[in-house]
């Protein structure tokens, strides 16, 4: 248990969740001002959009540290071997942002960061190690960009990274993905290590 | 060497084999964001690099991992550090100015400015800051492994450049670079140390990337680096700390004047033709209002208060609005700078509408017009209006005296 927590890297990795959990809890309701194409004009965007990137980053990177070779030809389960690391960087992140931001800020960054470790891991299967940057990443930019329609109050219902944190819909479209990302979780390492590195 | 070989080493590169992605991009998001455009060369050559937003947080990312991915080959490297770098600024700064000429392009067609040449130097920041950040990218890329540094870098990149606009002190947002977005009206010009601020500091980090990876085992690398960085920095926030939440100041020089009835008004060079195509109805309007017995100055000038807050603005292709922007101009710069200490309370506003839609009326325009236009109350603008005219002007002048403070109404 020792060499996995080590080889993961999870103390450090959940004290890094802790803390940008706590800086998104700081910064719960702050914008930056980005062109948006869909709008035609500059239009808000949270930042606790982009914080939430840090723990879906944050998983990957673990288990790339426990090796993609080891826990394709591992005799334990993925889910098993990934699950100390995917539950302590979710749960740390989501008390960093509780202890600052109280439940609002834990129900927006929660969701974000389930939803983009659910597209980093998505992204990982099709794209390989380097989907895990790319996906969330590009979501996020698609997002920015093109989330907002003219003569809408709310987001598209695709862009839940840009809606509040009581929404229904956003919150349900973040844990659909993490869903997929787990229940494809056992077959990343073989397509990671199919897809090579570039 | 086959064709194929040659281009090996760029095929390879993501911020060469991405940059396509990004500057199509980079386009559309400026190209979008610029629904109005002066015909003023600084105003296009800035809205041509709106883009620095997006295109700064993207090529440093990939500049990561791409730094990353040479970190995994270096042993095996015949280039040095400096060449790899050079090597992706290079893709970096081909593909930014490349989106920014497009822009320019299409812009200047849509516009068409009078005169004077598009300002290269603010195209030439924008390319500098984009660059400087891909090399801060690539640094964290050398060093960070490649799942770290590039989300690192996206995300340092993009709350320096894109939410530094939303938080004081103002300076953090004048050293960025991101000048499309603060810049600039056709009445307004860049402060002269604009583009010098964010220069330096852009120098600077380029500077310590390359200082950085080339003495990367010696510890004082390190420190010259962040000494740099730091200098540059404190350097650029003096520059800035003056400067207001934009870099800009009132435009100088000279401007034309052209003659209708009894008075002359005044516009930037830019502006010439819908000058002459708007003097009559400035002129009819001015008349209009000078008859009802307000004090309008001999000489106006387009975005330049004369004496009881008189202006007109040429802004806008609807000829029929030049005149009326005259009318209401006195309201323009309502509420008055006080509001910002009470809160926004300003007890005198409750008149804004009604002064608005009775000048629009003293200038010619029809009451329903007027007020429908100014969203005032039209039963309370006939009100008005059957007064006699110097009660009137009276209320006018009460009123207008009264929105200049933030006093309850006596």
């Amino acid at each position: 248990m020792t060499g996995l927590l080590r080889a993961t890297r999870m103390p450090i990795l959940g004290s890094v969740a802790l803390a940008t959990g706590v800086l998104s809890g700081l910064l719960r309701g702050a914008t930056a001002p980005v062109p948006s194409l869909s709008l035609g004009a500059v239009s808000p965007v949270p930042v606790v959009a982009v914080i939430a990137l840090v723990p879906a980053i944050a998983v990957t990177w673990g288990w790339s540290g426990l090796g993609w070779e080891a826990t394709a030809a591992a005799a334990r389960s993925t889910w098993l071997l990934v699950a100390p690391l995917l539950v302590t960087n979710l749960a740390a992140f989501a008390l960093g942002s509780w202890l600052v931001g109280g439940s609002g800020s834990l129900l927006e960054s929660g969701r974000n960061a389930c939803g983009l470790l659910g597209l980093a891991l998505l992204g990982c299967l099709a794209l390989g190690e380097r989907g895990a940057v790319a996906v969330p990443t590009g979501y996020l930019l698609a997002a920015f960009l093109l989330g907002r329609g003219s003569g809408r109050s709310e987001p598209w219902w695709w862009a839940w990274v840009l809606s509040d944190g009581g929404s229904v819909v956003a919150g349900g479209s973040a844990i659909a993905l993490l869903l997929g990302g787990v229940l494809v979780l056992p077959r990343i390492p073989v397509a990671v290590l199919r897809r090579g590195e570039r | 060497m086959s064709g194929l070989d040659r281009w090996w080493l760029w095929r390879t590169q993501s911020t060469v084999v991405l940059s396509p992605v990004l500057v199509v991009l980079g386009c559309l998001v400026s190209l979008s964001n610029a629904d109005y455009a002066d015909p003023y060369w600084l105003d296009l050559s800035s809205k041509s690099t709106v883009s620095v937003l997006f295109l700064a947080p993207g090529f440093a990312a990939l500049a990561a991992w791409d730094g990353a991915r040479w970190r995994r080959l270096a042993p095996a490297a015949v280039r040095s550090w400096i060449a790899l770098l050079a090597l992706c600024l290079s893709a970096v700064a081909l593909a930014t100015l490349l989106t920014f000429a497009i822009t320019l392009l299409v812009l200047d067609v849509q516009v068409r400015p009078a005169g004077g040449a598009p300002r290269l130097d603010v195209l030439a920041l924008g390319v500098l800051v984009v660059s400087a950040y891909a090399a801060v990218g690539f640094v964290l890329g050398r060093y960070l492994p490649r799942l770290i540094a590039a989300p690192l870098a996206f995300g340092l990149v993009w709350g320096w450049v894109a939410f530094t606009p939303a938080v004081q002190p103002f300076w953090m947002r004048n050293v960025t670079g991101n000048l499309g977005t603060s810049c600039c009206a056709l009445d307004v010009e860049l402060v002269p140390l604009a583009l010098v601020a964010p220069g330096l500091l852009a120098v600077a980090l380029l500077a310590s990337a390359a200082v950085v990876l080339a003495w990367s085992w010696r510890r004082a690398a390190w420190v010259v680096a962040a000494l740099l960085v730091a200098g540059s920095l404190a350097a650029a926030a003096s520059m800035m700390r003056p400067v207001g939440a934009d870099p800009v100041q009132r435009r100088t020089g000279s401007q034309v004047c052209v003659t209708a009835g009894s008075r002359s008004f005044c516009a930037w060079p830019e502006h010439d033709g819908r000058l002459r195509r708007a003097a009559p109805s400035l002129g009819r309007t001015a008349q209009r209002l000078a008859a009802t017995g307000l004090d309008v100055p001999p000489r106006l000038r387009e975005s330049t208060r004369a004496p009881g807050g008189w202006s007109f603005s040429l802004g806008g292709g609807n000829p029929d609005q030049w005149g009326k922007t005259l009318a209401v101009s006195p309201l323009d710069e309502l509420p008055p700078p006080c509001t910002d200490r009470t809160g926004g309370v300003w007890p005198a506003g409750e008149n804004l509408e009604l002064a608005g839609a009775w000048l629009l009326t003293a200038g010619g325009a029809d009451e329903a017009f007027a007020a429908e236009a100014q969203g005032a109350s039209l039963r309370r603008l006939r009100e008005l209006r059957a007064l006699p005219v110097g009660d009137q002007v009276h209320w006018y002048a009460r009123a207008y005296a009264a929105m200049q403070t933030c006093e309850p109404v006596s």
